[in-house]
């Protein structure tokens, strides 16, 4: 079965909420994902977190993509820690999570251009090797040969080669954001940011 | 694109030679005057310029017809400028359409100028105009790159390098090197491939290709007027071979060392967050030269200018003319013989060197013509704004005279900024001729007195070309080889906001600081 996802908002330092999350996940022996939206590539960012994040000096707020049984645990966990801990729930208490919703659907954009044919048959293949799950959209490649072209131009430059091509990536965010990755490693792919549906 | 190109053209021919076809319906208008005034204005040129090997000098004989730019109208600076816009605008807006038939919009705007030309001054003024400049500089120029482009052509670096910080630097530093020795096209030619191959399993080099650009494709051509085809049309000029040498050197030396400095830092920001280093060579191949034997014809290159400088070099000198026309010296027996020993080599470079090593430089003809087609109209274009601006301010072109004088003398920082600004969108090598005949046009004034202002124009046409992609030819090469090898080069913007400006005005501040 597909794994589902939350997006959490959490307000605080990264590295006490990095810490928080890596070490519930020790303490559960448990290898569940998660992900920091801003490193991810997702796009987040209302006009006021944008000026929220300009001037707060040590507080940001992070959006965290987590597998449902990770949410799910570390909700319980924290609701259980409040309650029978109170002392210390000023530390991790759920008023630092400032939003909990279900991921629906995702996507993201992309484009390439090239004008040498391994770099052209690399990416085809990053394409053609889709994860489950994901699946692609409007994508409209276009190979261009000019035998004219050939060879060193000084003036005139043109390529005998020309491989350009968009898309659109949809489907379940943890495959996406992996993939989209791999697609950002590449010099020669553009990806835009992720977009996520609720 | 292409009908509205062709109809563009159409229109700006038709706008272009009525006003010269009226002209001569009515009876030869003012400008077969400008040629009878400036025959008798030439006596006092004549006094002025005892061992000149400028263009004026070469006006020297009695029935050699003269163009007065005074008088002249701005109209006709405009198919110069049509064919240098072209060149700038043309590949970035209709790649296709230019690659296709650039040597038809050059043929245009030489053909519309030389009609004109010859409607308006008369068959014998046009047609001395057209000898005076292909013999004399034209060919010469053409033979210099093309004996150039066909030896370091011939010469291939092979094996497999690993690219690091150091290793790109001594790669770079190299090619700067070569660069004033064999042209920049040719060292450009020569090491793109090797400092690709070093690189290629880079995630982050494009920085590399761009600093490739500023120094191998530019700076590295200040040295001598084989770097650089502006410093050869100097040359032709009559400004010393080796004055270009001593006096660029103190420039060069300052922008390379900085340049090279802040690649090295950027390089080596970018390598540590390389993750996956090569431990050895890849491939393990060890490193060789191809075509060794083109390194003593580059020195007959080197030796074949230097010589045609030296022997028989006075134009205005009977005994040291080789062809005169109109009673005018038109080529010198120095100059001649530098053209047949320029050919000479170029054919035994064609003979002596392997057919594999040309191809691994994926050698052809195409660029020897475009610049062939480009600069034929180029060089019979320019003999207008020449004009123009030998007139001075009271010229039609003062307004740019006076913007690079004070009290009638030059101001060294503008009239470094100026060609350097020009050169960095239009061509440097006509930008260089204009300030040089700006700068008054006598190679000897400009080498003694007005030193440092050629230095100014030398170096702003050489350093500056480097800004854009378009302000010198080596530099779409660069690019367009580096795309193919899958380094996404940034775009004609990106270029300029991510590297040039940042990078290369600040050095061009210091450098305008310290010597100017």
């Amino acid at each position: 079965m597909e794994k589902k996802y939350y997006e959490l908002v959490l307000e605080g330092h990264y590295n006490a909420i990095y810490g928080l999350l890596k070490g519930f996940l020790l303490g559960k022996n448990q290898d569940w994902t998660f992900y920091f939206s801003k490193k991810a590539g997702i796009k987040i960012e209302t006009l006021g977190e944008i000026i929220v994040d300009w001037i707060s000096l040590k507080n940001k707020v992070h959006h965290i993509i987590l597998e449902e049984n990770f949410y799910e645990e570390l909700k319980k966990a924290v609701e259980k820690f409040n309650t029978t801990r109170k002392e210390e729930s000023k530390f991790v208490n759920l008023k630092y999570l400032k939003s909990a919703q279900l991921v629906k659907s995702a996507q993201f954009g992309f484009e390439t251009k090239t004008y040498g044919r391994p770099y052209a048959a690399e990416i085809k293949n990053l394409i053609k090797k889709l994860p489950e799950g994901v699946e692609l959209h409007n994508y409209n490649p276009i190979e261009k040969e000019n035998k004219d072209a050939k060879g060193v131009e000084l003036y005139a430059p043109e390529h005998e080669y020309t491989f350009e091509a968009s898309g659109t990536l949809s489907g379940n965010i943890g495959e996406l954001i992996e993939l989209r990755k791999t697609l950002d490693e590449h010099p020669l792919v553009e990806v835009e940011k992720i977009q996520l549906k609720f | 694109m292409k009908k509205c190109i062709f109809l563009f053209l159409s229109i700006v021919m038709t706008f272009y030679l009525t006003p010269c076809v009226l002209a001569v319906s009515a009876g030869h208008g003012d400008e077969s005057q400008k040629v009878e005034q400036a025959a008798d204005s030439h006596a006092q040129v004549a006094e002025h310029g005892e061992e000149q090997h400028g263009e004026e000098a070469h006006h020297g004989g009695h029935h050699a017809p003269h163009i007065d730019g005074k008088t002249l109208s701005l109209l006709w600076a405009l198919p110069f400028l049509g064919i240098l816009l072209s060149i700038a605008i043309f590949p970035l807006v209709a790649p296709h359409f230019w690659h296709h038939h650039y040597g038809k919009v050059s043929l245009f705007w030489g053909v519309v100028f030389f009609i004109a030309f010859t409607i308006g001054f008369g068959p014998n003024t046009s047609f001395f105009y057209l000898v005076e400049t292909y013999l004399g500089e034209f060919i010469p120029f053409i033979t210099l790159l093309l004996a150039l482009f066909t030896v370091a052509g011939g010469i291939r670096l092979k094996g497999e390098l690993v690219g690091s910080p150091k290793l790109n630097v001594v790669l770079i530093f190299i090619g700067t090197a070569l660069a004033s020795w064999m042209g920049t096209t040719g060292a450009a030619m020569l090491m793109i491939r090797p400092v690709i191959r070093a690189n290629a399993w880079r995630k982050k080099k494009v920085h590399v290709i761009v600093f490739f650009i500023f120094l191998v494709a530019n700076i590295g051509g200040s040295l001598t007027p084989l770097g650089d085809p502006p410093l050869f049309l100097g040359f032709l000029k009559g400004v010393s071979f080796f004055w270009t040498t001593t006096h660029m050197l103190p420039l060069m030396a300052v922008a390379v060392v900085l340049l090279l400095a802040i690649f090295f830092v950027l390089d080596s920001y970018y390598y540590s967050k390389e993750t996956e280093k090569p431990a050895k060579l890849p491939g393990g191949a060890k490193i060789a030269i191809d075509g060794k034997a083109n390194f003593i014809l580059l020195a007959g290159v080197v030796g074949a200018v230097i010589f045609s400088g030296i022997w028989h070099s006075n134009i205005n000198n009977p005994a040291d003319v080789a062809i005169s026309a109109w009673g005018t010296g038109m080529l010198t027996k120095g100059t001649l013989a530098q053209v047949l020993i320029l050919l000479a080599i170029t054919f035994l470079s064609m003979k002596i060197t392997a057919k594999e090593t040309r191809e691994g430089n994926d050698f052809s003809w195409e660029p020897i013509l475009e610049v062939a087609k480009l600069f034929a109209t180029i060089f019979i274009t320019m003999v207008m704004p020449i004009a123009m601006l030998k007139a001075g301010v009271d010229g039609p072109l003062g307004a740019i005279v006076s913007q690079v004088t004070a009290n009638g003398e030059p101001v060294n920082k503008a009239f470094f900024w100026a060609t350097g600004a020009l050169s960095s969108f239009l061509d440097n090598a006509p930008t260089y001729v204009v300030f040089f005949n700006t700068a008054g046009g006598d190679a000897v004034h400009l080498m003694g007195e007005l030193s440092r202002t050629l230095l100014a124009i030398s170096a702003g046409a050489v350093f500056m070309g480097a800004n854009t992609y378009i302000g010198n030819a080596p530099n779409f090469m660069v690019k367009s080889i580096a795309e193919e090898a899958g380094i996404p080069m940034p775009s004609f913007f990106g270029y300029m906001l991510k590297y040039s400006i940042p990078i290369l005005i600040p050095t061009f501040i210091l450098i305008t600081i310290i010597f100017f």
